[in-house]
């Protein structure tokens, strides 16, 4: 479809807002922690987040929403409780993300909104896998299934 | 083997969809009137592309088949990713096949013969495990890649989908190489760390550069 939908623009407008809140809950992540390559790959990671919100913010038209979901921001945050928890909640968030994306492929139409879905859901993966391994999990945890599914996945019904 | 980015993919699509009906067994033709005296036959790239899938998956099967067996193989770590990761793939090469047939297509069950005599020189060149490593990565990264550039470009709009599931997973095998080339979290004794086969693109965004063009050896 050459044309987003109007159902095109409202997804690309939630994924803005959750884009925009992990972004946030990356930098209160930075903050906790003290492994300086962790800090690293959090403050990089959380850079991706944010060019993720800023391209679905411009593909959202007038249905954009320059605002981190709240729901999100404030559920994750919350589970950010000690340094060692850290890096595991956020792979958790990472794999959501990721099955956000695969719902999101499923259900956008138009030609470029889902080729931008489709070139953010691998890397989302490769975070939760990377944050996984760093924490012990084993590769059967930390890549628990053959395909990407939507398991997991941020709800516009609990999140929009 | 012809490697592309996704606007010479694309362009690659309709030549890739020819040449597969000059082969001989591309699936279903789609009828596609040219005149009121002439018809050309274009089977569907959709099938073209499901085709080429199977085909790189069996090609990864049968490379990480062949690392196992090459005794190069020391660490546990990468001999447990490699077997586990060689389930995945076969596990993909079936979903290919069945997609394939789902739409009226004759599936691809066998490695890529274009890719396999591509990489043939490395993996006659395979001395220790680094190599074997950094050339699982790499076919990894263009098996993404390769996927990434079809997504948006299918007939069947569930193909999209159906491809992201897998190119997800491909992009996790590469996250997970890519970590051990780089020594994270701390360097394997058998991989020297290097600074080129990043666990993820530093772009934070899946490229389709150096995606197989569609109809590549299938």
């Amino acid at each position: 479809v050459p044309s987003p939908t109007s159902g095109d623009l409202d997804l690309a407008a939630f994924l803005g807002t959750i884009e925009l809140a992990v972004g946030a809950i990356y930098a209160s992540a930075a903050a906790k922690l003290s492994d300086r390559s962790a800090i690293s790959l959090v403050q990089t990671f959380g850079a991706h987040h944010q060019d993720h919100a800023r391209s679905w913010l411009a593909v959202a038209g007038d249905k954009a929403v320059r605002q981190p979901n709240a729901r999100l921001l404030r559920t994750v945050s919350a589970q950010l409780t000690s340094p060692p928890t850290v890096l595991g909640v956020i792979a958790d968030m990472e794999d959501s993300m990721a099955a956000t994306y695969e719902y999101a492929v499923e259900h956008l139409l138009s030609d470029a909104h889902l080729e931008l879905a489709a070139s953010i859901l691998p890397v989302e993966g490769q975070h939760a896998t990377v944050f996984a391994k760093l924490v012990g999990r084993t590769l059967k945890v930390a890549i628990p299934r053959n395909y990407q599914t939507t398991d997991g996945f941020y709800d516009r019904a609990t999140y929009g | 083997v012809t490697v592309l980015n996704r606007r010479q993919f694309l362009a690659a699509v309709a030549l890739g969809s020819l040449s597969a009906c000059s082969a001989g067994k591309p699936g279903p033709p789609t009828t596609i009137p040219g005149s009121t005296t002439t018809t050309v036959l274009v089977p569907s790239p959709d099938i073209a592309a499901l085709r080429l899938g199977s085909s790189i998956e069996h090609y990864l099967v049968s490379l990480y088949g062949l690392a196992a067996g090459s005794g190069l193989l020391r660490t546990q770590d990468i001999i447990d990713a490699a077997k586990y990761f060689s389930d995945q793939h076969a596990d993909h090469a079936g979903a290919f096949e069945q997609a394939t047939r789902d739409h009226g297509g004759e599936p691809f069950t066998s490695a890529n013969p274009v890719i396999a005599e591509m990489f043939k020189p490395r993996l006659d060149a395979l001395t220790n495990e680094a190599d074997v490593v950094k050339l699982a990565y790499d076919v990894e990264v263009m098996t993404a890649a390769t996927y990434d550039a079809a997504v948006g470009h299918f007939e069947d709009l569930h193909l999209n989908a159906a491809m992201t599931r897998i190119c997800g997973i491909e992009a996790r095998h590469i996250a997970v190489f890519g970590m051990m080339l780089s020594g994270l979290p701390a360097p394997l004794p058998g991989v020297a760390v290097r600074d080129d086969s990043p666990a993820f693109p530093l772009s934070g965004l899946q490229s389709a550069s150096g995606a197989v063009a569609p109809g590549t050896g299938v």
